[in-house]
Formats: C-alpha cells, sequence, structure tokens
C-alpha cells in the first residue's frame, strides 16, 4: 500500500478554510467550477490551508466564519491571519486552481464569475505582499485540488484529464 | 406567501414539468419513461452532487439558460455511463455501443437536455404567465460538483435566496437515471412569488 493511501482527505466544501499540520492529511477541493482553491504551504512549520472560494468581492457584507471563504477578499485575509499564527507570510507558498467558465465561454460573458473570482484573489494577496507560485485557473473545464501536508505538493486533475503536479 | 407554501408552489409546477418531460421523452425513445420529484428545496447544492454520486463524479449532460420575462438555469446531469446507456437506448442499440468522445452521443444528450429541460421551462411559463425562452442546449461533460458550484455562485453573485429543485427521473426499466436541476435566479424567484401570492 503506498503512503497516499494512508492518508486522510478532507474536503473543503463551497466557502470554506481548512487547515492541518497533520503530515497523513491531504486537503481537497472538489470540483472547482467557477470557484477558486487558494492552496497555502508553509514550510518553516510544515503548515498548510486551503480555501474554496464561491464569490470575487464581499462589497462590504460582514465576515461570516461559518463561511469565511465565500468571498475572495474575506478568504485570502482570513488564509493570512491563519498563516501569520504560523510563521512569516513571506515564506508562504501560494499556488492557485480554478475559475473555469464550465457552462461555456459564451454563457459566461454575463457573469465571468470564474475570471473576476481568480482577479479579486490576486489582487487580495498583491495587496497582502504574496506572490502566487503556479496556478491552473480559466478555461472550461472543472478542476479537483488535492494539497498534501506532508511537503505541501499540489495536484490538480479535471474530468479529462488524470492528477498533475503543479 | 411563506417559504413553505411557495415550494409547494414550485412543486406543482416541478410535478406538471415532469409529466411533460416524461411525455416528450417517451416520444423520443419510444418507451414508457417515469420521471419522479422527490423533493424540492431551498440551497443544497451539495445534496445534487451526491445524488449523481459524489464529489468526484463525472457527469455528462445539457444546459440550457432561459431568458424572457423571467431568467432561469435548467440543466440535466447523468453520470457517464448512465448518459451512454440513455442514447444507446434512445438510437436502440445494443447497451454498451455509446462512447463519450462520439460526436453523435453530444449531440443526442443535448437533444435529450432540449426536450426536458424545455418541457419543464413551459410548465413554469404556462403556471405564471410569462413569456420565457430556453437558449439552446449546451452539452456538458464535467465534474457535476464544477457545474453545480458554477450555477450556485452565479444566482449567489446576484445576492438573493437560491431556490434548486432536483428530479430524479428513470425509464420504465430503471436503466437511466439522471438529474434535471431548475434554478431560477433570485430575481426570478421573487416575481414568482408576487404571481403566486
Amino acid at each position: 500500500m503506498s503512503a497516499t493511501a494512508l492518508c486522510s482527505r478532507v474536503s473543503v466544501g463551497i466557502g470554506q478554510i481548512a487547515e492541518s499540520d497533520d503530515p497523513d492529511t491531504v486537503l481537497v477541493a472538489y470540483g472547482l467550477g467557477s470557484c477558486v482553491a487558494v492552496a497555502l504551504w508553509l514550510p518553516t512549520a510544515r503548515w498548510a490551508a486551503l480555501a474554496h472560494i464561491l464569490l470575487p468581492n464581499s462589497g462590504g457584507a460582514p465576515f461570516d466564519p461559518l463561511e469565511p471563504a465565500r468571498y475572495a477578499d474575506h478568504g485570502v485575509r482570513e488564509l493570512a491571519e491563519r498563516a501569520a499564527r504560523r510563521g512569516r507570510l513571506s515564506d508562504l507558498v501560494v499556488k492557485l486552481a480554478g475559475g473555469a467558465a464550465v457552462l461555456g465561454n459564451s454563457h459566461n460573458q454575463r457573469f465571468k464569475v470564474g475570471d473576476r473570482n481568480a482577479e479579486a484573489i490576486y489582487e487580495e494577496l498583491r495587496r497582502l505582499g504574496l506572490t502566487v507560485a503556479a496556478a491552473d485557473v480559466g478555461g472550461t473545464q472543472g478542476r479537483t485540488l488535492e494539497l498534501y501536508v506532508a511537503d505541501g505538493r499540489t495536484f490538480v486533475r479535471t474530468a479529462a484529464a488524470a492528477a498533475r503536479e503543479l | 406567501m411563506n417559504e413553505q407554501e411557495f415550494l409547494a408552489r414550485m412543486a406543482e409546477i416541478a410535478r406538471d414539468g415532469a409529466a411533460r418531460a416524461g411525455r416528450g421523452l417517451t416520444g423520443l425513445i419510444g418507451e414508457e419513461v417515469v420521471i419522479r420529484i422527490p423533493e424540492v428545496r431551498l440551497g443544497a447544492q451539495r445534496d445534487i452532487c451526491n445524488a449523481v454520486g459524489g464529489d468526484d463524479t463525472v457527469v455528462l449532460g445539457a444546459y440550457l439558460n432561459v431568458e424572457g420575462d423571467v431568467t432561469a438555469h435548467v440543466m440535466l446531469l447523468f453520470p457517464t455511463s448512465k448518459a451512454l446507456a440513455c442514447v444507446d437506448m434512445m438510437c436502440g442499440q445494443p447497451l454498451g455501443t455509446a462512447s463519450e468522445s462520439d460526436e453523435l452521443v453530444l449531440s443526442a444528450i443535448g437533444e435529450l437536455g432540449n426536450v426536458v429541460g424545455s418541457a419543464f421551462v413551459n410548465a413554469l411559463a404556462d403556471a405564471a404567465n410569462l413569456s420565457l425562452h430556453p437558449s439552446p442546449p449546451t452539452v456538458v461533460h464535467d465534474l457535476a460538483m464544477a457545474l453545480v458550484d458554477t450555477v450556485y455562485a452565479e444566482l449567489l453573485v446576484q445576492d438573493g435566496p437560491v431556490l434548486l429543485l432536483d428530479t430524479v427521473f428513470e425509464d420504465a426499466r430503471g436503466e437511466t437515471t439522471g438529474l434535471l436541476i431548475v434554478a431560477p435566479d433570485p430575481a426570478t424567484v421573487a416575481h414568482l412569488q408576487e404571481l403566486a401570492a
């Protein structure tokens, strides 16, 4: 049996954030359509966190601790606060996946939620002085992202393609 | 009209849509199709993924965007294997013949979505005395969760309540099980509440 098979998988639902320093845990955001997953890895603390962001901007709506990643601005700030308790933000490795137009690009012209999610996340990360190490965003295919807490590796797979490392 | 009364009204419309869709599919396939509506709910996008097989399920289906007096999203989703079985039935060919890479299969699924989705849209239009225009079907082949999360996000981006009607349907032999999702956008929900009050 491989080491991967022994890991416990934690599903991070829409609007949720999960964090862990358990090396046997894999954080997973299943079926990202227009949603974007923000994966953090802090090698100095061997700590990882994953947010499953639904919408681009809170527009001043209050932060909801029950749905901390409903909005990009709230979700990224919450991630950064949690990371700051574990180490320096400058050591963070940030990766993104999602933001697709799964109902087709013509349909997507109406709200462009996927594009706007990705833009809002990049903007909030810039504001915090964070850069993105790797990203797989846009397109028309949904994605599932896995983040291995043991070593921070992330993998993305789609309906059409097997997992590949991000 | 309170929430319970509204959901009851939507369930009534959905039942009418299911009956029309059943007749449409029966005509298309040449065999009786039974459509069941176990529940009409607010929100609950996770339940839809579970109904088609869970988080990681790949589905094949069709999506229709509805415009007109009000707007709505309609999706007919099948786990891929069920979609292929359904196409085999529609085409009168042995089970296992259809392949997901076959253009004819995608076209057949689009037509299926068109028949079933339009039946629901027409039921909604008649019940609420509205002029509604479904778009041509877009064939979708993706992770179920990704499709549901996108529709959910688009409804929420308009900052209103989300209504999802999920419907399981089967043919008489139980060989085709899919899921129909009818999601009027929040402005539509308010409009329907006014009309039904």
